[in-house]
């Protein structure tokens, strides 16, 4: 924790209170994204540290309860990001899974989430720069909407 | 007996908040009454029977900590089981490596447990003499056997808990206390009993505990007339009540129709879902959890039913009662046979609760009518169903 | 209405006469006249205990779904409504249930009285309820007797069906009733909910799971949702929904079941009629079918050819291409 401080301090991303910090957490796919966010680290770029990661085979893995689930338990934001439709690991995974994501990004506000909060997007191993971008943008509108406190979800 | 007047109702339930937290049955803006901790002002809704849920939640919680646990680190290890940037960078002086690995061998965890029991003072108020009733049954599970199988938990919060019950002015079609040595003004289990005369409640103080409840609430003594219309209430619910079978022989025919191709047919319609048992005053079957997430932790006890398909599954993988009219007929004969065995006491006080929730309405008299009954030429029409899947 | 039913008495009969099926399910008085609940009926001299009215509203395929025929390989004969025969359908597409063995037969439907609705109107017990054309009588334990006209208090999803008939059944009770022309979807009071504010959605939704006590009545009556005892609600490790009993854990229940009967359930209600403590769990799954029709013009259970939402994919989806 106190390492993490101290590198936050280095970037100058420092949250002016520990308090408004948000929890942000990012469900990747192993080919492609993870692929890329690790080149986007390699090459220094600089990025929001309020993701968290979570490293799957594939999309098709992730079950839309996931996002669910992380939002149940404080999570202020939750991205997913996998290979481009077409460049699929499995072939077709990223298809299935497109269908399931579309629904929990339309089921979320409804359920009383910003739809600002649930973002899925396509990052490839070489868009190192992509993720930058993707990371950055997604938690500045996390930060901008700041911690959730939901009863229910 | 004493006298409540309906416009004192409010001040006399703000007079118990006072000492202890209040339940009350409460309708809820989409109409649904339930048991819900009552608050100054709020309205306590007598006029509906009974709330879709009974107040056994109030004592034996639907979900209750045991206790919490986590690892922690002891004695003067600990400090050196840090893995800060500047901790790390300390150990590259081979004696300081030297000094943390030897106190790395006598570092330990520790498992830290704290025992968690909370039990406030509470009046259950406006519960029905039935529901009173499911918890001096329960009594007899979670303290009988001479407290060998004495639970803290439920005990604990069964002696902080006043209830206060009123008599059934309208029994509804599905209530059978009276099939089960209960009835709409019995007063076993409660601690006072009200009951709806005019303009008011006549008061009747059951036990110690109810008279020290009332000792300071100021009530007026009831006056005759209204001694009279209380029990004329009472008679009159009494008889409103109908006769759903007879209990004579129930336990033993339930054991003689333990195979009885019967259950098929009458579990036909059952969904296997909780409902009857959760909203039962009486069922108290429950299920230990321990729930962690990085090294920290809480034991939770959460009810449980047997109409769950993991219920009394073994660890093995088998469950001996592996199919759904298996489960179905285990709740009838738990509460008929297996409990009055032990117990000399029935395990249902007669609600009805779970012949109104049931989404498709099996009525426990129909199956104690048939299944408690002397059952001769059976399955002469119906096909034999064993070696069913769940 | 009493032609229907005698029709379905009849093919009910037939069916058992010539022992094509072991048993037959429709609906048949409960407790009193103001209810129906299924029947099983092994005997074709039984026949006579089943009805059809518009309390008729459980989704008997329920108990065509895995681990619930007794004994399993039994030949059952069913009755299904309009949305029924979806949820049939829906089970049909994925191989859930044998066509071999079961026989159905079609009710085409006019609407089916929301029960509670009425129960709400009286504090006491309502212990009859009769039909006039329609007008609809209901009738208390202590003689209270009120009129209601049937249009007030059908069901939400009723008054906006647009398939009354059933698309799949081997014989029908009756001709087809009439259908709407403009097959497009309403979906009612959920729009009133849409207009909340995040915060305001949070807090109703939060009132409304407060009061669930995990029975799994919402999941064993649902006709489409079939893991039964391996289902991840009961699953301890993973532990993707925790034991304890509180307003998330308990959101997150009925969100396991939501999202995994996506694209096989019509909104057809069971789930939210078997609730016992009425939390509308039909705003959550109607939602969820307005979302899956505006994404894919998909609806779950109308053809048996199609194959359901989540089990397979267009290269060019009208969605997620960024």
């Amino acid at each position: 924790m106190a390492q993490a401080t101290d590198m936050r301090q280095a970037a100058g991303t420092t949250p002016p209170d520990a308090e408004d910090e948000v929890k942000v957490v990012g469900i990747v796919c192993n080919w492609c994204s993870y692929a890329g966010a690790d080149g986007a680290g390699t090459a220094r770029l600089k990025q929001e540290f309020e993701m968290r990661l979570l490293r799957v085979p594939c999309t098709g893995r992730i079950d839309p309860l996931f996002a669910i689930k992380a939002f149940e338990k404080g999570a202020d934001g939750v991205l997913i990001s996998g290979c481009h439709p077409g460049d699929c690991h499995y072939s077709e995974g990223n298809y299935y899974a497109r269908r399931k994501f579309e629904l929990l990004d339309r089921m979320l506000p409804f359920l009383g989430v910003e739809s600002d909060r649930f973002e899925y997007t396509w990052v490839s191993a070489s868009e190192a720069a992509r993720w930058q971008k993707v990371v950055n943008e997604f938690v500045g509108k996390v930060k901008a909407l700041g911690p959730r406190e939901g009863r229910a979800l | 007996m004493k006298f409540l007047a309906q416009d004192q109702l409010q001040a006399f339930l703000g007079h118990l908040a006072g000492e202890s937290r209040v339940v009350a049955p409460v309708k809820g803006d989409d109409g649904v009454v339930l048991f819900r901790p009552w608050s100054p002002g709020t309205e306590v809704e007598l006029d509906v029977l009974l709330a879709k849920q009974s107040a056994k939640e109030f004592v034996l919680r639907q979900s209750e900590t045991y206790l919490r646990y986590g690892y922690a680190m002891e004695g003067e290890a600990a400090a050196q089981v840090d893995d800060s940037h500047e901790a790390k960078v300390a150990l590259e002086d081979p004696a300081e490596r030297k000094a943390a690995q030897d106190a790395a061998v006598t570092a330990h965890a520790v498992l830290v447990v704290e025992p968690v029991n909370d039990a406030p003072a509470q009046v259950i108020f406006g519960l029905r003499p039935c529901d009173a009733r499911g918890f001096v049954q329960m009594d007899n599970v979670f303290g009988g056997y001479g407290g060998f199988y004495f639970d803290p938990y439920y005990n604990a919060k069964r002696e902080a808990t006043t209830l206060v019950a009123v008599t059934c002015r309208d029994p509804r079609s599905t209530c059978f206390c009276t099939s089960v040595q209960g009835g709409p003004a019995a007063t076993e289990g409660a601690d006072v009993l009200l009951t709806q005369v005019e303009g008011g409640f006549a008061v009747e103080v059951v036990t110690e505990r109810g008279e020290t409840l009332l000792a300071s609430a100021d009530l007026a003594d009831a006056g005759q007339a209204q001694v009279l219309y209380a029990e004329t209430v009472k008679e009159t619910a009494e008889a409103r009540v109908d006769a759903a079978f007879d209990l004579e022989g129930v336990r033993e025919h339930l054991r003689a129709n333990i195979e009885d191709s019967g259950w098929h047919d009458l579990s036909m319609r059952c969904i296997s879902c909780g409902t009857c048992t959760y909203v039962c005053p009486n069922c108290y079957c429950f299920n230990i959890t321990d729930e962690m997430v990085e090294g920290q932790g809480e034991r939770i006890r959460t009810w449980d039913n047997c109409f769950n398909p993991s219920y009394t599954l073994e660890t093995s993988g088998h469950n001996p009662r592996d199919i759904k009219s298996n489960r179905f007929r285990n709740r009838f004969s738990h509460k008929f046979w297996y409990y009055p065995e032990k117990y000399d006491s029935l395990l249902c006080s007669g609600c009805g609760r779970c012949i109104t929730h049931c989404p498709t309405r099996i009525d426990i008299r129909e199956v104690l009518g048939v299944m408690g009954s002397e059952r001769t030429a059976v399955s002469a029409t119906t096909p034999a169903t064993s070696g069913g899947e769940a | 209405m009493s032609d229907r039913q005698a029709k379905i008495r009849e093919l009910a009969g037939a069916a058992l006469a010539e022992d094509r099926v072991d048993y037959f399910i429709g609906w048949k008085q409960g407790i009193n006249s103001s209810e129906a609940i299924p029947a099983f009926v092994r005997n074709a001299d039984e026949v006579d205990q089943l009805v059809w009215n518009p309390l008729s509203h459980h989704n008997l395929t329920a108990f065509l779904k895995r681990k619930m025929p007794d004994p399993p390989n039994a030949r059952i004969g069913v009755c299904v409504k309009g949305c029924d025969s979806r949820t049939l359908v829906a089970l049909l597409q994925e191989d859930l249930v044998d066509k071999e063995r079961i026989y159905v037969v079609g009710v085409p439907c006019d609407g089916i009285i929301d029960r509670r609705r009425v129960e709400k109107e009286f504090a006491d017990e309502v212990v009859s309820i009769s039909f006039s054309g329609d007008t609809v009588t209901a009738t208390t334990r202590c003689g209270d007797s009120k009129d209601f006209a049937k249009g007030d208090i059908t069901f939400d999803h009723c008054n906006t069906c647009r398939y009354p008939n059933p698309f799949y059944a081997d014989d029908m009770a009756a001709d087809p009733v009439p259908e709407p022309e403009d097959r497009t979807p309403m979906w009612g009071t959920i729009e009133e909910f849409e207009a909340l504010s995040p915060a305001e959605k949070d807090a109703k939704l939060a009132d409304a799971f407060e009061t669930c006590i995990r029975c799994f009545a919402c999941i064993h009556a649902c006709p489409v949702c079939v893991c039964w005892d391996q289902c991840v609600n009961r699953s301890r490790r993973p532990a993707l929904v925790g034991q304890r009993v509180d307003t998330k854990e308990n959101l997150m229940f009925q969100m396991v079941h939501m999202f995994h009967v996506a694209g096989r359930c019509p909104s057809c209600g069971a789930c939210d009629r078997a609730c016992p403590v009425e939390i509308p769990l039909y705003l959550l799954h109607r939602k969820m079918n307005k979302e899956l029709y505006d994404m894919l013009g998909f609806e779950p259970g109308v053809s048996l050819d199609e194959k359901p939402a989540f089990q397979t994919f267009k290269l060019d989806d009208p969605f997620g291409e960024h």
